[in-house]
């Protein structure tokens, strides 16, 4: 049987625009600025690595820039859930029209990090509401998954993102990647 | 409860200084107006965090409450709920 090569991926199908380490820093502030344009119309953010410098038990949070630059403060509506590793049952966090979306519960420490993947559509365009998805594992006492979508009800144009923990500093590596339209 | 202002001390003690920035740009401190509002901004969940506990431990202790008076009068839930209610 003739062995066929899969053809190689085409340049640029899945384009690296940031990728950034920190390390105990108050929110990534404007590290993530300008990641988001009109290049691209899907957007996976990849999360290698976070953790709270101050508790496990820190939330761990998003937040849309736009030009200003200004920090979208208001406007998430969506949930996450998970489960600890040795639960039996998922806890749910209910987000409607909060200042951050809050993509797990539980941050992680040093030892035990987090980690989630994060796809962004709508973001670039101030016709579109954007939406957002994704899942991830939380690090610490929780060694577990969260699972969380929403949506951003302020529609504008907006060109990054901000990650931060709910109180307390944090440390990782992000990765934000753009997905070629054709 | 811990207020507001305790809790602003005591942020302000774990962290007398912050920063922003990535290993790539370098760093930079905040200044003194971005840092109280940062500072503000933690101690504010924080307390909305404890209020939150604070009323889950009041419903927890009022439900095992209810269940020790159920168990006085020899009940169970699950008698209350073959009663419908």
């Amino acid at each position: 049987m003739a062995i066929t090569q899969v053809p190689p991926a085409q340049a640029g199908d899945m384009t690296l625009i940031k990728r950034a380490a920190f390390s105990n820093v108050a929110g990534t502030s404007t590290t993530f600025d300008n990641t988001i344009s009109t290049t691209y119309e899907t957007y996976v953010v990849v999360i290698e690595r976070i953790f709270s410098e101050n508790a496990e038990t820190d939330d761990l949070q998003f937040q849309f820039r736009y030009a200003g630059p200004t920090t979208e403060a208001a406007g998430y509506f969506g949930q996450n859930f998970g489960a600890a590793y040795n639960a039996s049952s998922m806890t749910f966090n209910q987000q409607s029209n909060v200042n951050q979306f809050t993509m797990g519960s539980q941050s992680g420490t040093a030892a035990y990090p987090s980690a989630a993947t994060l796809i962004i559509n709508g973001a670039e365009t101030d016709q579109e509401r954007p939406r957002f998805y994704g899942s991830g594992t939380q690090g610490s006492n929780h060694l577990g998954t969260t699972t969380f979508a929403g949506i951003q009800d302020n529609a504008r144009t907006y060109t990054g993102l901000l990650f931060k923990t709910s109180i307390g500093n944090i440390t990782g590596e992000i990765a934000i990647y753009g997905l070629a339209k054709s | 409860m811990t207020t507001l202002n305790q809790i602003i001390k005591t942020l302000k003690e774990e962290y007398p200084t912050l920063r922003v920035g990535d290993e790539q740009q370098g760093y930079t401190q905040l200044s003194s107006a971005e840092y109280d509002a940062q500072i503000a901004e933690w101690a504010q969940t924080r307390l909305d965090k404890q209020a939150k506990k604070a009323e889950a431990e009041a419903k927890a202790q009022a439900k095992a409450a209810a269940e020790a008076k159920l168990a006085e009068l020899g009940l169970t839930v699950e008698d209350l709920q073959a009663l419908g209610l």
